[in-house]
């Protein structure tokens, strides 16, 4: 559901062609939480999910990083005014980010491509939360700083070996799932970058797509807030519906996210 | 095909977006930020790639690709690593590195190029030594 774990210029949901240097570690929290509709499969009325991802990525070589994510998830399903709370982890996924292009054009200027690649794997827990499977995935992602302007558009197929229909809330299998997300981050202060500079303020906006192939699909906006200092970030989003054809899985009612980033 | 062109029509918005958004000679009234831009000649690329140890005891490096404060710890942390390296400090207002020396040993400008290289960005211009007076003010050329 999240977006993996990135250095600079990244909103929350969609990743960046940017990733730390050789040897340098980047720790990401973030919680989500979400409110999905009445499930079809299980009749529930509503669902209340909180997300707590801890992604951990490493800087292995010039232009090539690692990425590992560990989601851990509350849910409150409620069925005729019956709470179900339960807790797990959902799978984990391990991903390598290759930078592939490079055109650094100017001062803050630059264009940059990434390929991502990589694995969700069984995190051990039930499948309620986990897939019990091994599920690959691919992608490629652009991304564009224009003094204040910064654009991520970055496309991912997760090729979905496993999955239980009554526990995917959006891309989780078993259907295979295609992710389009674009992100746009304007820099709202400072107008311009001073010596002094240690820090800027973002307004993101992200539009997430995501198409299963069991022809469910939903379009997203996510508007959001970003601060980034020169070790750490902060970010806060939230996720609305914009379009949703969807028969498979519950649809999402509401999403809020916060997040805090530090490199080292 | 139904399913394809969803797809499609799901996606234009996202297309449109960064279409837009894909001109760099953007100059238009709302480009409030000029872009920084290093004039560099023959003889700062060759100076820039140059693997003789420089003899300064700072050196001020122009840089490329440097949008944002977490770019800077990148660099900092890598530059910080060359031998010779003491302090380094990042504008982003001007897009440079000055870095100070210490102990014997002076790192070329070469191996300065590779540290910035290996942090993300470009290395496009080498002063030594750092001159006395920097600009302080960015968006400037």
């Amino acid at each position: 559901m999240a977006a993996s774990p990135v250095l600079a210029q990244e909103a929350m949901y969609t990743a960046a062609a940017t990733m730390p240097s050789p040897g340098v570690s980047v720790i990401r929290e973030q919680i989500h939480y979400y409110r999905y509709g009445g499930n079809p499969n299980t009749g529930a009325d509503h669902t209340d999910q909180a997300e707590f991802m801890t992604s951990w990525q490493y800087g292995l070589a010039r232009g090539l990083s690692l990425s590992l994510d560990v989601p851990a998830v509350i849910r409150n399903t409620v069925d005729n005014d019956t709470n179900d709370f339960d807790k797990g982890v959902e799978d984990l996924d391990l991903m390598l980010k290759y930078r592939v292009y490079q055109d650094d054009s100017g001062g803050i200027d630059t264009f940059r491509i990434a390929l991502m690649g990589g694995v969700a794997f069984a995190s051990g827990d039930d499948s309620d939360f986990s897939s019990q499977s091994v599920n690959p995935h691919i992608g490629v992602v652009a991304t564009e700083v224009r003094g204040r302007h910064g654009f991520n558009q970055e496309i991912h197929y997760y090729f979905n070996t496993g999955g239980d229909t009554d526990d995917n809330y959006g891309g989780e299998g078993p259907a295979d799932a295609l992710r389009l997300n674009v992100s746009y981050l304007y820099r709202i202060a400072p107008d311009f970058y001073r010596s002094t500079t240690t820090g800027a303020w973002y307004i993101t906006a992200e539009l997430n797509y995501l198409y299963e192939t069991n022809s469910d699909h939903d379009l997203r906006l996510s508007p959001g807030l970003m601060y980034e200092g020169r070790r750490f970030a902060f970010e806060l989003m939230s996720q609305f519906p914009v379009y949703q054809d969807v028969e498979e899985r519950p649809k999402m009612v509401v999403g809020i996210g916060v997040g805090v980033r530090f490199t080292f | 095909m139904k399913t394809t062109r969803r797809m499609i029509l799901a996606f234009f918005p996202v297309l449109a977006l960064t279409g837009c958004a894909s001109n760099p000679s953007n100059t238009s009234p709302e480009y409030e930020e000029r872009p920084i831009v290093h004039a560099v000649s023959a003889e700062d690329q060759a100076m820039a790639k140059s693997k003789e140890s420089l003899k300064t005891e700072s050196a001020l490096l122009y840089v490329n690709g440097m949008g944002c404060p977490l770019c800077a710890s990148n660099i900092d942390l890598q530059l910080i690593r060359v031998r010779g390296v003491t302090k380094v400090d990042v504008d982003l207002g001007i897009g440079t590195a000055l870095v100070r020396f210490g102990g014997e040993r002076r790192p070329s400008p070469y191996l300065l190029g590779e540290a910035v290289a290996d942090a993300g960005f470009t290395l496009v211009k080498v002063v030594t030594p750092a001159p006395d007076v920097i600009p302080t003010t960015g968006g400037g050329q």
